[in-house]
Protein backbone atom coordinates (compact mmCIF):
# COMPACT_ATOMS: atom_id res chain seq x y z
CA UNK A 1 0.00 0.00 0.00
CA UNK A 2 1.15 3.34 -0.47
CA UNK A 3 2.15 5.71 1.86
CA UNK A 4 1.57 9.26 3.52
CA UNK A 5 3.85 10.98 5.24
CA UNK A 6 4.37 14.02 7.72
CA UNK A 7 7.24 15.35 6.65
CA UNK A 8 7.71 18.21 9.20
CA UNK A 9 5.27 20.50 11.83
CA UNK A 10 5.19 24.09 13.44
CA UNK A 11 3.79 25.29 16.21
CA UNK A 12 3.06 28.28 17.48
CA UNK A 13 3.95 28.94 21.32
CA UNK A 14 0.43 28.33 23.41
CA UNK A 15 -0.76 31.23 25.61
CA UNK A 16 -4.03 31.91 27.43
CA UNK A 17 -4.37 35.20 25.57
CA UNK A 18 -2.58 36.19 22.53
CA UNK A 19 -4.09 39.75 22.41
CA UNK A 20 -1.31 40.90 20.70
CA UNK A 21 -2.11 38.97 17.33
CA UNK A 22 -4.47 38.16 15.49
CA UNK A 23 -4.71 34.63 14.15
CA UNK A 24 -3.90 35.33 10.85
CA UNK A 25 -0.93 36.82 12.30
CA UNK A 26 -0.12 33.57 14.09
CA UNK A 27 -0.71 31.46 11.02
CA UNK A 28 1.37 33.20 8.94
CA UNK A 29 4.44 33.11 11.57
CA UNK A 30 4.05 28.94 11.46
CA UNK A 31 3.89 29.00 7.62
CA UNK A 32 7.04 30.87 7.60
CA UNK A 33 8.49 28.39 9.90
CA UNK A 34 7.38 25.52 8.21
CA UNK A 35 8.55 27.24 4.84
CA UNK A 36 12.35 27.65 6.34
CA UNK A 37 12.43 23.93 7.58
CA UNK A 38 11.26 22.20 3.87
CA UNK A 39 11.67 24.77 2.06
CA UNK A 40 7.96 23.99 0.10
CA UNK A 41 6.67 26.85 -2.01
CA UNK A 42 2.97 27.50 -3.42
CA UNK A 43 2.49 27.24 -6.71
CA UNK A 44 4.30 26.16 -9.77
CA UNK A 45 5.14 22.93 -11.39
CA UNK A 46 6.32 21.34 -7.81
CA UNK A 47 4.43 24.12 -5.85
CA UNK A 48 1.26 22.88 -2.98
CA UNK A 49 -1.95 23.18 -5.17
CA UNK A 50 -4.10 21.99 -2.12
CA UNK A 51 -4.34 23.48 1.60
CA UNK A 52 -6.60 22.50 4.14
CA UNK A 53 -7.22 24.33 7.27
CA UNK A 54 -8.75 23.57 10.29
CA UNK A 55 -10.74 25.98 12.49
CA UNK A 56 -14.03 27.45 14.07
CA UNK A 57 -16.67 29.46 12.94
CA UNK A 58 -17.62 30.06 16.33
CA UNK A 59 -14.36 30.69 17.76
CA UNK A 60 -13.36 32.65 14.94
CA UNK A 61 -17.50 35.15 15.01
CA UNK A 62 -17.53 34.38 11.39
CA UNK A 63 -19.25 31.64 9.24
CA UNK A 64 -17.06 29.61 6.62
CA UNK A 65 -14.01 30.81 9.23
CA UNK A 66 -11.74 29.72 6.66
CA UNK A 67 -11.71 32.11 3.91
CA UNK A 68 -10.71 34.78 6.48
CA UNK A 69 -7.29 33.41 6.75
CA UNK A 70 -6.33 32.21 3.02
CA UNK A 71 -3.99 34.55 2.18
CA UNK A 72 -2.02 33.44 5.26
CA UNK A 73 -2.11 29.55 4.20
CA UNK A 74 -1.09 30.39 0.60
CA UNK A 75 -4.67 29.53 -1.19
CA UNK A 76 -5.59 33.28 -2.06
CA UNK A 77 -4.10 32.71 -5.49
CA UNK A 78 -6.56 30.47 -6.80
CA UNK A 79 -5.28 27.12 -5.10
CA UNK A 80 -7.72 24.41 -3.95
CA UNK A 81 -8.81 25.07 0.10
CA UNK A 82 -10.62 22.59 2.20
CA UNK A 83 -11.66 23.48 5.79
CA UNK A 84 -11.82 20.38 8.78
CA UNK A 85 -14.81 22.02 10.57
CA UNK A 86 -13.79 19.04 13.27
CA UNK A 87 -11.74 18.22 16.14
CA UNK A 88 -7.93 19.00 13.58
CA UNK A 89 -6.83 15.66 13.86
CA UNK A 90 -9.52 14.68 11.67
CA UNK A 91 -7.54 16.33 8.83
CA UNK A 92 -5.23 13.92 8.94
CA UNK A 93 -6.76 11.63 7.48
CA UNK A 94 -8.72 13.82 5.12
CA UNK A 95 -5.44 14.87 3.49
CA UNK A 96 -4.25 11.19 3.77
CA UNK A 97 -7.19 10.73 1.55
CA UNK A 98 -6.35 13.36 -0.48
CA UNK A 99 -3.05 12.17 -1.40
CA UNK A 100 -3.86 8.19 -1.81
CA UNK A 101 -6.25 8.95 -4.47
CA UNK A 102 -3.88 10.82 -6.15
CA UNK A 103 -5.61 13.65 -5.93
CA UNK A 104 -2.36 16.00 -4.69
CA UNK A 105 0.58 14.73 -3.70
CA UNK A 106 1.85 17.45 -1.46
CA UNK A 107 -0.52 19.15 1.12
CA UNK A 108 -0.47 22.45 3.78
CA UNK A 109 -2.37 21.63 6.68
CA UNK A 110 -2.79 24.87 9.11
CA UNK A 111 -5.54 25.31 12.21
CA UNK A 112 -5.96 27.69 14.38
CA UNK A 113 -7.91 28.69 17.20
CA UNK A 114 -8.23 31.38 19.98
CA UNK A 115 -10.37 30.37 22.75
CA UNK A 116 -9.54 33.95 24.32
CA UNK A 117 -11.42 35.92 21.66
CA UNK A 118 -14.69 35.25 23.19
CA UNK A 119 -15.14 36.34 26.92
CA UNK A 120 -16.15 32.86 27.87
CA UNK A 121 -15.32 29.54 25.82
CA UNK A 122 -18.17 28.36 27.73
CA UNK A 123 -20.47 30.47 25.85
CA UNK A 124 -19.17 28.78 22.29
CA UNK A 125 -19.77 25.43 23.60
CA UNK A 126 -23.04 26.79 25.05
CA UNK A 127 -24.07 26.99 21.47
CA UNK A 128 -22.89 23.29 20.28
CA UNK A 129 -26.35 22.47 22.53
CA UNK A 130 -29.75 22.04 20.98
CA UNK A 131 -31.63 25.40 21.51
CA UNK A 132 -34.76 24.60 22.87
CA UNK A 133 -33.64 21.75 25.69
CA UNK A 134 -30.38 22.00 26.98
CA UNK A 135 -28.78 25.45 25.45
CA UNK A 136 -31.28 27.09 27.52
CA UNK A 137 -30.00 25.43 30.81
CA UNK A 138 -26.18 26.08 30.17
CA UNK A 139 -25.54 23.04 29.03
CA UNK A 140 -21.67 22.92 27.52
CA UNK A 141 -18.78 20.79 27.67
CA UNK A 142 -17.61 22.00 30.93
CA UNK A 143 -21.57 20.76 32.76
CA UNK A 144 -21.07 17.38 29.97
CA UNK A 145 -17.76 16.70 31.37
CA UNK A 146 -19.08 17.11 34.82
CA UNK A 147 -21.83 14.60 34.52
CA UNK A 148 -19.51 12.36 32.60
CA UNK A 149 -16.85 12.96 35.44
CA UNK A 150 -19.31 11.63 37.64
CA UNK A 151 -20.44 8.45 36.03
CA UNK A 152 -16.94 7.87 35.48
CA UNK A 153 -15.78 8.31 39.15
CA UNK A 154 -18.59 6.10 40.24
CA UNK A 155 -17.87 3.28 37.84
CA UNK A 156 -13.89 3.20 38.41
CA UNK A 157 -13.38 4.52 41.66
CA UNK A 158 -10.75 6.94 40.67
CA UNK A 159 -9.73 8.56 42.93
CA UNK A 160 -9.22 12.78 43.47
CA UNK A 161 -5.38 11.81 44.55
CA UNK A 162 -5.10 9.76 41.37
CA UNK A 163 -6.59 12.45 39.41
CA UNK A 164 -4.76 14.94 41.23
CA UNK A 165 -1.67 13.36 39.85
CA UNK A 166 -2.64 13.50 36.31
CA UNK A 167 -2.73 16.99 36.52
CA UNK A 168 0.59 17.65 38.59
CA UNK A 169 2.65 15.27 35.99
CA UNK A 170 0.91 16.95 33.10
CA UNK A 171 2.48 20.14 34.97
CA UNK A 172 5.98 18.74 35.34
CA UNK A 173 6.15 17.57 31.77
CA UNK A 174 4.85 21.19 30.48
CA UNK A 175 7.49 22.74 31.88
CA UNK A 176 10.29 21.05 29.58
CA UNK A 177 8.06 21.59 26.60
CA UNK A 178 8.84 25.05 25.06
CA UNK A 179 5.17 25.35 23.16
CA UNK A 180 2.93 24.38 26.43
CA UNK A 181 0.89 26.92 27.77
CA UNK A 182 0.09 26.56 31.48
CA UNK A 183 3.59 25.35 33.55
CA UNK A 184 3.02 26.47 36.85
CA UNK A 185 4.24 24.00 39.14
CA UNK A 186 1.84 21.88 41.60
CA UNK A 187 1.21 19.76 44.55
CA UNK A 188 -1.81 17.14 44.90
CA UNK A 189 -3.35 19.54 47.35
CA UNK A 190 -3.47 22.31 45.22
CA UNK A 191 -5.48 20.25 42.75
CA UNK A 192 -7.83 18.41 45.13
CA UNK A 193 -8.45 21.77 46.93
CA UNK A 194 -8.74 24.16 43.92
CA UNK A 195 -12.27 25.94 43.14
CA UNK A 196 -15.26 23.63 41.92
CA UNK A 197 -16.20 24.59 38.83
CA UNK A 198 -18.89 22.03 38.29
CA UNK A 199 -18.97 19.29 40.81
CA UNK A 200 -16.82 16.88 40.51
CA UNK A 201 -14.64 19.03 38.28
CA UNK A 202 -12.36 21.56 40.13
CA UNK A 203 -10.46 24.46 38.45
CA UNK A 204 -7.52 22.62 38.12
CA UNK A 205 -9.39 19.29 37.04
CA UNK A 206 -9.76 21.88 33.04
CA UNK A 207 -7.42 22.72 30.35
CA UNK A 208 -6.47 26.48 30.78
CA UNK A 209 -7.76 28.80 28.32
CA UNK A 210 -5.43 28.79 25.32
CA UNK A 211 -4.54 30.26 22.04
CA UNK A 212 -2.61 28.79 19.58
CA UNK A 213 -1.64 27.65 15.68
CA UNK A 214 -0.07 24.60 14.48
CA UNK A 215 0.80 23.64 10.89
CA UNK A 216 2.13 20.75 8.83
CA UNK A 217 3.21 19.48 5.84
CA UNK A 218 2.14 16.00 4.24
CA UNK A 219 3.17 14.20 1.16
CA UNK A 220 2.93 11.61 -0.70
CA UNK A 221 6.22 8.51 -0.64
CA UNK A 222 7.43 9.64 -4.01
CA UNK A 223 7.73 13.54 -2.88
CA UNK A 224 8.56 13.05 0.60
CA UNK A 225 11.71 12.80 0.92
CA UNK A 226 12.41 16.50 -1.10
CA UNK A 227 11.03 17.70 2.25
CA UNK A 228 12.46 15.95 4.86
CA UNK A 229 15.23 13.22 5.23
CA UNK A 230 13.04 11.56 8.20
CA UNK A 231 9.12 11.36 7.14
CA UNK A 232 7.08 10.28 9.78
CA UNK A 233 4.42 8.00 7.88
CA UNK A 234 0.68 7.69 9.07
CA UNK A 235 -0.45 4.46 9.27
CA UNK A 236 -3.93 4.48 11.03
CA UNK A 237 -6.63 6.14 11.22
CA UNK A 238 -10.08 6.00 12.45
CA UNK A 239 -13.04 8.22 13.57
CA UNK A 240 -16.48 7.41 15.40
CA UNK A 241 -19.34 9.02 16.29
CA UNK A 242 -21.63 8.72 19.31
CA UNK A 243 -24.92 10.20 20.06
CA UNK A 244 -25.57 14.07 20.48
CA UNK A 245 -28.45 13.30 23.13
CA UNK A 246 -26.44 12.69 26.17
CA UNK A 247 -29.04 10.78 28.10
CA UNK A 248 -28.77 7.73 25.59
CA UNK A 249 -25.18 7.12 25.53
CA UNK A 250 -23.04 5.21 28.53
CA UNK A 251 -21.09 8.20 29.12
CA UNK A 252 -18.74 6.24 31.42
CA UNK A 253 -17.87 3.91 28.70
CA UNK A 254 -15.91 5.37 26.09
CA UNK A 255 -17.86 2.98 23.42
CA UNK A 256 -17.29 5.39 19.88
CA UNK A 257 -13.04 5.66 20.82
CA UNK A 258 -12.52 1.95 21.40
CA UNK A 259 -14.53 1.89 17.52
CA UNK A 260 -12.34 4.83 16.39
CA UNK A 261 -9.12 3.10 17.87
CA UNK A 262 -9.85 -0.36 16.44
CA UNK A 263 -10.34 1.28 12.94
CA UNK A 264 -6.67 2.76 13.78
CA UNK A 265 -4.75 -0.51 15.37
CA UNK A 266 -6.33 -2.66 12.00
CA UNK A 267 -5.53 -0.42 9.27
CA UNK A 268 -1.84 0.24 11.17
CA UNK A 269 -1.82 -3.79 11.92
CA UNK A 270 -1.70 -3.54 15.74
CA UNK A 271 -2.88 -6.25 17.17
CA UNK A 272 -1.61 -5.62 20.68
CA UNK A 273 -1.41 -1.82 21.45
CA UNK A 274 -0.01 -2.73 24.75
CA UNK A 275 2.91 -4.26 23.11
CA UNK A 276 3.39 -1.96 19.91
CA UNK A 277 2.72 1.55 21.26
CA UNK A 278 5.17 3.55 23.06
CA UNK A 279 3.72 7.21 22.65
CA UNK A 280 0.95 8.52 23.63
CA UNK A 281 -0.77 11.82 23.58
CA UNK A 282 -4.30 11.81 24.32
CA UNK A 283 -6.79 15.10 24.26
CA UNK A 284 -7.28 14.67 28.25
CA UNK A 285 -9.64 18.27 28.84
CA UNK A 286 -10.69 17.15 32.44
CA UNK A 287 -7.92 15.03 33.95
CA UNK A 288 -10.86 12.33 34.45
CA UNK A 289 -10.49 12.14 30.58
CA UNK A 290 -6.79 10.78 30.76
CA UNK A 291 -7.39 7.47 32.26
CA UNK A 292 -10.49 6.98 30.65
CA UNK A 293 -9.17 7.72 26.72
CA UNK A 294 -6.66 5.12 27.97
CA UNK A 295 -8.84 2.78 28.74
CA UNK A 296 -10.62 3.34 25.50
CA UNK A 297 -7.90 2.88 23.56
CA UNK A 298 -7.28 -0.62 24.94
CA UNK A 299 -3.83 0.54 26.85
CA UNK A 300 -5.00 -0.22 30.58
CA UNK A 301 -8.75 -2.65 31.14
CA UNK A 302 -11.69 -1.36 31.53
CA UNK A 303 -12.85 0.33 34.59
CA UNK A 304 -9.12 0.27 36.00
CA UNK A 305 -8.06 3.78 34.95
CA UNK A 306 -7.13 4.49 38.86
CA UNK A 307 -4.74 1.25 38.98
CA UNK A 308 -3.44 2.18 35.85
CA UNK A 309 -2.13 5.56 37.40
CA UNK A 310 -0.89 3.81 40.45
CA UNK A 311 0.77 1.61 38.24
CA UNK A 312 2.74 4.14 36.51
CA UNK A 313 0.61 3.50 33.52
CA UNK A 314 1.12 7.22 31.95
CA UNK A 315 5.41 6.79 32.60
CA UNK A 316 5.29 3.50 30.47
CA UNK A 317 3.61 4.74 27.67
CA UNK A 318 5.07 8.13 27.64
CA UNK A 319 1.59 9.51 27.82
CA UNK A 320 0.94 12.94 27.21
CA UNK A 321 4.75 14.20 27.56
CA UNK A 322 4.14 17.67 25.96
CA UNK A 323 2.14 18.20 28.71
CA UNK A 324 -1.15 17.77 27.04
CA UNK A 325 -4.60 19.25 26.56
CA UNK A 326 -4.22 20.13 30.57
CA UNK A 327 -1.37 22.06 29.91
CA UNK A 328 -3.20 24.64 27.67
CA UNK A 329 -4.11 23.71 24.26
CA UNK A 330 -6.98 25.20 22.18
CA UNK A 331 -10.10 23.22 21.46
CA UNK A 332 -10.07 22.38 17.63
CA UNK A 333 -6.57 21.76 17.64
CA UNK A 334 -5.77 19.92 20.37
CA UNK A 335 -5.26 16.62 18.12
CA UNK A 336 -3.05 18.49 15.82
CA UNK A 337 -0.78 19.86 18.67
CA UNK A 338 -0.67 15.81 19.86
CA UNK A 339 0.31 15.05 16.17
CA UNK A 340 2.86 17.75 16.24
CA UNK A 341 4.59 16.91 19.53
CA UNK A 342 4.05 13.23 17.99
CA UNK A 343 6.36 13.96 15.02
CA UNK A 344 8.75 15.57 17.05
CA UNK A 345 9.12 12.96 19.35
CA UNK A 346 9.30 10.24 16.80
CA UNK A 347 11.91 12.39 14.56
CA UNK A 348 13.92 12.71 18.10
CA UNK A 349 13.61 16.12 18.11
CA UNK A 350 11.43 16.73 21.16
CA UNK A 351 14.34 18.21 23.10
CA UNK A 352 13.91 18.02 26.77
CA UNK A 353 11.07 15.94 26.62
CA UNK A 354 12.19 13.61 24.24
CA UNK A 355 11.32 9.82 25.17
CA UNK A 356 14.08 7.25 24.34
CA UNK A 357 13.10 4.51 21.62
CA UNK A 358 9.80 5.67 20.61
CA UNK A 359 9.01 4.31 16.82
CA UNK A 360 4.53 4.18 17.11
CA UNK A 361 2.86 6.68 18.10
CA UNK A 362 -0.86 7.07 18.85
CA UNK A 363 -2.43 10.35 18.92
CA UNK A 364 -6.61 10.71 19.67
CA UNK A 365 -8.64 13.75 20.18
CA UNK A 366 -12.32 14.44 20.57
CA UNK A 367 -14.81 16.83 19.89
CA UNK A 368 -18.53 17.31 20.92
CA UNK A 369 -19.69 16.98 24.79
CA UNK A 370 -18.08 14.12 26.78
CA UNK A 371 -16.17 13.01 23.99
CA UNK A 372 -18.89 12.42 21.66
CA UNK A 373 -17.17 12.09 18.69
CA UNK A 374 -13.48 10.25 18.75
CA UNK A 375 -10.47 10.43 16.41
CA UNK A 376 -7.55 8.09 16.38
CA UNK A 377 -4.18 8.51 14.48
CA UNK A 378 -1.60 5.76 14.60
CA UNK A 379 2.04 7.62 13.72
CA UNK A 380 5.24 5.03 12.55
CA UNK A 381 8.98 6.33 11.75
CA UNK B 1 -50.15 13.69 -0.19
CA UNK B 2 -47.31 13.89 1.66
CA UNK B 3 -47.52 17.88 1.51
CA UNK B 4 -50.84 18.18 2.91
CA UNK B 5 -49.71 16.30 5.58
CA UNK B 6 -47.00 18.24 6.07
CA UNK B 7 -49.04 21.47 5.81
CA UNK B 8 -52.02 19.94 8.54
CA UNK B 9 -48.94 19.58 10.37
CA UNK B 10 -47.63 23.00 10.12
CA UNK B 11 -50.40 24.53 11.47
CA UNK B 12 -49.79 23.12 15.04
CA UNK B 13 -46.34 23.99 15.26
CA UNK B 14 -44.61 26.34 17.42
CA UNK B 15 -41.54 27.44 17.27
CA UNK B 16 -39.28 29.54 20.13
CA UNK B 17 -37.08 32.92 19.37
CA UNK B 18 -33.94 32.83 20.95
CA UNK B 19 -31.22 35.47 20.38
CA UNK B 20 -27.68 34.05 20.73
CA UNK B 21 -25.34 36.45 21.81
CA UNK B 22 -21.41 36.19 22.34
CA UNK B 23 -19.27 38.78 23.64
CA UNK B 24 -16.15 39.04 21.98
CA UNK B 25 -12.77 41.20 21.84
CA UNK B 26 -10.39 41.09 18.65
CA UNK B 27 -7.07 41.90 18.39
CA UNK B 28 -6.37 44.20 15.64
CA UNK B 29 -2.34 42.91 15.41
CA UNK B 30 0.34 45.24 14.59
CA UNK B 31 -0.87 45.65 11.04
CA UNK B 32 -4.30 46.54 11.39
CA UNK B 33 -3.28 48.30 14.73
CA UNK B 34 -1.61 51.02 12.96
CA UNK B 35 -4.05 51.41 10.35
CA UNK B 36 -6.36 52.19 12.99
CA UNK B 37 -3.76 54.30 15.03
CA UNK B 38 -3.49 56.42 11.58
CA UNK B 39 -7.28 56.87 11.44
CA UNK B 40 -6.62 58.52 14.22
CA UNK B 41 -4.47 61.10 12.92
CA UNK B 42 -6.04 61.48 9.90
CA UNK B 43 -4.20 59.31 7.71
CA UNK B 44 -4.61 56.12 5.56
CA UNK B 45 -1.53 53.49 5.65
CA UNK B 46 -0.87 50.78 3.75
CA UNK B 47 1.31 48.11 3.41
CA UNK B 48 3.31 47.34 0.35
CA UNK B 49 4.60 43.94 -1.12
CA UNK B 50 8.31 43.23 -0.63
CA UNK B 51 8.07 41.26 -3.86
CA UNK B 52 5.61 42.50 -6.19
CA UNK B 53 5.54 45.46 -4.87
CA UNK B 54 1.64 46.76 -4.73
CA UNK B 55 0.41 48.45 -1.94
CA UNK B 56 -2.99 46.80 0.06
CA UNK B 57 -5.19 49.19 1.39
CA UNK B 58 -6.55 48.26 4.28
CA UNK B 59 -2.52 46.66 5.14
CA UNK B 60 -2.42 43.49 4.91
CA UNK B 61 0.31 41.55 6.65
CA UNK B 62 0.56 39.05 3.84
CA UNK B 63 0.60 39.61 0.18
CA UNK B 64 -2.09 37.15 -1.13
CA UNK B 65 -0.32 36.81 -4.38
CA UNK B 66 2.88 36.21 -3.56
CA UNK B 67 2.60 34.64 -0.14
CA UNK B 68 5.22 37.01 1.72
CA UNK B 69 5.22 38.66 5.01
CA UNK B 70 4.50 42.49 4.23
CA UNK B 71 5.37 44.97 6.29
CA UNK B 72 6.37 47.84 4.99
CA UNK B 73 4.07 50.77 5.38
CA UNK B 74 3.34 53.74 2.99
CA UNK B 75 0.77 56.14 3.23
CA UNK B 76 -2.78 56.28 0.78
CA UNK B 77 -4.87 59.10 0.27
CA UNK B 78 -6.44 60.70 1.90
CA UNK B 79 -8.70 61.27 -1.46
CA UNK B 80 -9.68 58.13 -3.94
CA UNK B 81 -11.49 57.39 -6.80
CA UNK B 82 -14.64 55.14 -6.78
CA UNK B 83 -14.41 51.98 -8.51
CA UNK B 84 -17.75 50.68 -7.49
CA UNK B 85 -20.95 51.09 -5.02
CA UNK B 86 -24.34 49.60 -4.39
CA UNK B 87 -27.25 51.29 -3.22
CA UNK B 88 -29.42 49.64 -0.29
CA UNK B 89 -32.98 50.34 -0.36
CA UNK B 90 -33.70 47.71 2.23
CA UNK B 91 -32.15 47.02 5.19
CA UNK B 92 -31.66 43.98 7.58
CA UNK B 93 -32.73 44.77 11.04
CA UNK B 94 -29.89 44.68 13.86
CA UNK B 95 -30.13 41.00 15.32
CA UNK B 96 -29.85 41.93 18.72
CA UNK B 97 -31.33 45.50 18.51
CA UNK B 98 -33.79 45.04 15.82
CA UNK B 99 -33.28 48.93 15.03
CA UNK B 100 -33.38 49.31 11.03
CA UNK B 101 -30.96 51.50 9.23
CA UNK B 102 -32.68 54.22 7.69
CA UNK B 103 -32.18 53.67 3.42
CA UNK B 104 -31.58 54.13 1.28
CA UNK B 105 -27.55 53.71 2.15
CA UNK B 106 -24.71 53.19 -0.05
CA UNK B 107 -21.04 51.40 -0.04
CA UNK B 108 -18.67 52.69 -1.78
CA UNK B 109 -15.18 50.60 -3.32
CA UNK B 110 -12.54 53.70 -3.33
CA UNK B 111 -9.35 53.15 -4.67
CA UNK B 112 -7.08 55.59 -2.58
CA UNK B 113 -4.96 57.67 -4.37
CA UNK B 114 -1.36 55.87 -4.45
CA UNK B 115 -3.03 52.65 -3.61
CA UNK B 116 -2.43 50.24 -6.79
CA UNK B 117 -4.78 47.34 -5.95
CA UNK B 118 -7.23 46.39 -2.63
CA UNK B 119 -10.37 48.65 -2.23
CA UNK B 120 -11.50 50.32 0.89
CA UNK B 121 -14.52 50.18 1.17
CA UNK B 122 -16.61 52.60 3.49
CA UNK B 123 -20.10 54.44 3.29
CA UNK B 124 -20.79 57.70 1.36
CA UNK B 125 -22.78 61.19 2.26
CA UNK B 126 -26.37 60.26 1.92
CA UNK B 127 -26.79 63.73 -0.50
CA UNK B 128 -24.27 62.42 -2.70
CA UNK B 129 -25.60 59.23 -3.13
CA UNK B 130 -27.63 60.42 -6.25
CA UNK B 131 -24.22 61.74 -7.88
CA UNK B 132 -22.57 58.81 -7.08
CA UNK B 133 -20.99 57.02 -10.51
CA UNK B 134 -18.23 55.13 -11.04
CA UNK B 135 -15.20 57.17 -11.81
CA UNK B 136 -16.52 59.80 -9.19
CA UNK B 137 -13.75 61.23 -7.18
CA UNK B 138 -14.22 61.48 -3.25
CA UNK B 139 -12.20 62.50 0.06
CA UNK B 140 -12.99 61.43 3.45
CA UNK B 141 -15.63 63.69 5.89
CA UNK B 142 -13.42 63.00 9.63
CA UNK B 143 -15.53 62.41 12.81
CA UNK B 144 -14.56 64.85 15.47
CA UNK B 145 -13.86 62.26 17.89
CA UNK B 146 -11.50 60.00 17.14
CA UNK B 147 -10.52 56.85 19.09
CA UNK B 148 -8.65 54.86 16.26
CA UNK B 149 -11.73 52.32 14.79
CA UNK B 150 -13.54 52.72 11.50
CA UNK B 151 -16.16 55.19 12.90
CA UNK B 152 -13.48 58.13 13.41
CA UNK B 153 -14.12 58.50 9.33
CA UNK B 154 -17.68 59.29 9.05
CA UNK B 155 -18.07 58.74 5.22
CA UNK B 156 -16.92 60.15 1.89
CA UNK B 157 -18.26 62.77 -0.23
CA UNK B 158 -17.87 63.68 -3.30
CA UNK B 159 -14.31 66.34 -3.97
CA UNK B 160 -16.33 68.79 -6.20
Amino acid sequence: MKRVAICAVAQHEIKGNIWYKRFQDMLLDILEDLQGETGFTFGGENGVKNVLTCSDDFFDARTISDNAVNDVVGAANYRGEQKMAQEGLNGIGYAMADILSGHDDVIYFAGHCKESLSASRNQIANMAYDPFYCRCLGMDYLNAAGLQARAYMEKTKITPEQLAQVVVRARQWASRNTYANEKTQLNLGDVMYSSVLCDPIRSLHAYPVSDGAVAMLLASEERAYEFTDNPIWITGFGNCMDDYFMGRRDLAASSALKKAAEQAYKMAGIKQPRKSVNLMEVMDCYAYQQPMWLEGLGLCDEGKGGDFINEYGPAKYNVNLSGGMLAGRPLMIGGLYGVAEAVLQLKGQANEHQAADVNCAVIQSTTGGAGQFQTVVVLER
Amino acid sequence: MAKNKLNTQAEELISIQVVNSIDYSFPTGPIMGKWFQGLKEKKFYATKCPSCGRTMTPPRGCCALCVVRSEEFVEVGPKGTVENYDIAYYASPDPLTGKVRSTPYAAVFVRMDGSDCDIFTHGIKDEDIPKLKRGVRVRPVWNEVRTGCIEDMLYFEIDA
